[in-house]
């Protein structure tokens, strides 16, 4: 094919007019880029913190009844118990992980540092549900503490500040709730949590289910948190969940209040798209920005192929096909595209990074975490593709004229 | 070699038809050196781009070394081009932001030929007209002498049968010119047909054969010089 330098030299030839053309185009990708990775960025940190609460759970909260049923009168509430639980494990295959769950405030205290602090008292399947992770050396409550009552705690990370010394091991230690004595065996690793019920996870206490209802003399659980074993089962999971209540506490089958769910399922959709519309609408917002930058490449081309009507001329006259000169054509656009679209992205990445540096605080990013953007492959692939498709485009109308050039007439031309 | 029969051209200039050639009956053998002679609108550039496979006749038949040109693409021409001729122009026609090196290489490019290949052969030419020390030289470094037999080195690039110059002298000194035209003879010796179209008497004079061109037509063709008179530009 036709070497390179040629196509160099040609494009040289058109110097200023190329040069700032090619400005355009890395303006464009600089700005396709950045913007979808801004997007990227804020996806994920909203994906993440999005499962801080857990992935794919359902939390159960108990009603009252709606509507009359077999003589009784509605508003009778409906209170869960843990033979309600097991009732529902034994009837449901599709219940993957559940757990009932109590909630209440206490006086927490470790030597003279005393906090109100809020306990939960929950089951072994609870702390992977709710993406609860135990730093190394630790371990959340299982089916032993439960069976035995035993006094143990896994405490949120800003419960161990609170109470503890900077670097001052927890686990193992003793703190006092509610005038008992509990092990610390396990503490919560940091982590960032967009929704919550009752009050993040950092500022939780969880205790043995068992050990609560005893120190509490309670049996009825606050709300239940469970996980079907399958996303697309969540739908059947709830309905069956409210058939077999209905059916043991003997209200309606079709009353909908015996039981609130809250399916984050349906919030982590939601979300999801929210962000991919605004990496799209970002992305358009680039993409029509390169699209300009890609005219303004035609129209230089266009003059260039004017330009240098003769040498195409003498280019015919030699022996050139029609699509050899189209070819070059076309390769100088793709190389100034090329040229700029290099640019563009080496300025977006480096305008990622030093955002990505810049010291920011807020509270909000406690929940969500910091938004970084990200300039991940998928964008620079989306962006050379884009980029591949706009040089081509931009090229092959020139290039196309500069083919159908006619050589006698070329040669006549000044 | 060359064989053209009842050639018309017409151009649409406007609403109005040109016809730049009239019936032009042509026949050149191998090894021929033919001068094409007439003052400027006798056609002359006209037929030495039909023949030269740069534009097609409105109508007649052509064929070169056997085979008829008519009815071929704009690529296959293209190729019939690069393979059988090669072109002398008055204004050289070199690619400006090309050295001598490359302009000479160009023909080899679009036939395919490797780097290396183009580059030998490219030198090898240039030596052989007598620039082998001006190959990285760009045209405007060059001069008209210079460059017309850059132009020709470039003629030369593929081995075609045949050279077609159009005026080659016209932009040159007498003693470039002089030159240039020695360069062509020697070509003659090797065995290639060449096709001079010009207009000074000189030059027509030392070809073997002119033909006479005026007003589309061939006034005169005539293998041995003969009488010249009235042809004037």
């Amino acid at each position: 094919m036709i070497p390179l330098r040629h196509v160099v030299r040609q494009l040289l030839v058109e110097r200023t007019r190329i040069a700032l053309t090619v400005l355009a185009i890395a303006w464009g990708t600089a700005s396709i880029t950045t913007m979808l990775a801004l997007g990227e960025g804020l996806r994920i940190t909203f994906a993440r913190s999005g499962k801080g609460m857990g992935e794919g759970i359902v939390v159960i909260w108990p009603g009252q009844t709606s509507m009359p049923y077999k003589g009784l009168p509605e508003g009778q509430p409906v209170r869960l118990t843990s033979d309600d639980l097991r009732a529902l494990r034994q009837a449901i295959p599709e219940i993957d992980a559940m757990s009932g769950e109590h909630r209440t405030w206490l006086t927490m205290r470790r030597g003279d540092t005393f906090r109100s602090g809020r306990v939960h008292g929950v089951e072994p399947e609870y702390g992977p549900m709710r993406n609860i992770i135990i730093e190394p050396g630790g371990r959340f409550i299982d089916p032993i503490d439960v069976r035995t009552r035993r006094r143990v705690c896994v405490l949120g990370n800003d419960v161990v500040d609170e109470l503890f010394a900077a670097g001052e091991q927890a686990v193992g230690q003793t703190v006092e709730i509610d005038g008992r004595p509990f092990v610390v065996i396990g503490v919560m690793r940091p982590k960032f949590q967009m929704s919550t019920y009752g009050g993040p996870d950092w500022d939780g206490t969880w205790i043995p289910v068992t050990t609560f209802e005893a120190m509490h003399n309670t049996r009825f659980f606050g709300n239940v948190v469970a996980r079907p074993r399958q996303a697309h089962e969540m739908e059947r999971m709830k309905s069956r969940m409210r058939q077999v209540i209905a059916a043991r506490h003997g209200c309606d089958p079709a009353d909908e209040e015996i039981v609130n769910f809250w399916d984050t399922l349906e919030g982590q959709t939601i979300t999801a798209n929210i962000m991919l519309g605004l990496q799209v609408v970002l992305g358009i917002i680039g993409g029509l920005t390169l699209i300009v930058a890609g005219v303004g490449i035609a129209n230089v081309m266009y003059v260039s192929v004017t330009n240098a009507t003769r040498d195409i001329g003498i280019r015919l006259a030699v022996g050139a096909r029609g699509y050899q000169i189209l070819g070059q054509y076309i390769l100088e656009a793709l190389l100034a595209t090329a040229v700029g679209g290099a640019v563009g992205i080496g300025a977006s990445w480096l305008l990622v990074t030093l955002v990505g540096l810049i010291p920011m605080e807020a509270d909000f990013f406690r929940f969500v975490g910091r938004p970084i953007p990200i300039l991940s492959f998928t964008v620079a692939i989306i962006v050379v593709i884009v980029l591949g498709v706009i040089g081509l485009v931009a090229g092959y109308f020139p290039a196309h004229r500069a083919s159908r050039v006619d050589p006698a007439e070329a040669l006549r031309y000044e | 070699m060359i064989q053209a029969e009842n050639l018309h051209k017409n151009y649409l200039m406007g609403r109005v038809t040109v016809a730049a050639l009239k019936g032009v009956n042509v026949r050149i053998h191998a090894g021929e050196y033919v001068a094409i002679l007439g003052p400027s609108g006798s056609g002359k550039s006209t037929l030495m781009h039909i023949l030269g496979c740069l534009d097609t006749p409105s109508s007649g038949s052509y064929h070169l070394a056997g085979e008829p040109v008519q009815g071929l693409s704009r690529n296959q021409l293209a190729r019939v081009r690069n393979e059988r001729i090669g072109f002398v122009f008055q204004s050289f026609n070199l690619l400006a932001h090309a050295t001598a090196l490359g302009n000479v290489e160009l023909p080899l490019v679009y036939n395919g030929s490797g780097r290396r290949v183009r580059q030998e052969r490219a030198a090898e030419l240039l030596e052989r007209v007598g620039l082998g020390d001006r190959m990285e030289h760009r045209p405007n470094e060059l001069s008209g002498g210079q460059r017309q037999r850059v132009a020709l080195a470039r003629a030369l690039a593929t081995d075609p049968d045949v050279i077609l110059a159009d005026e080659p002298t016209g932009n040159l000194d007498t003693a470039a010119g002089e030159e240039v035209v020695n360069l062509f003879e020697e070509l003659i010796a090797e065995g290639k047909t060449v096709i001079i179209v010009t207009h000074d008497l000189d030059i027509a004079h030392r070809a073997r054969r002119i033909i006479q061109l005026r007003d589309g037509r061939i006034e005169q063709d005539s293998s041995p010089p003969v009488g010249l008179e009235g042809s004037s530009s």
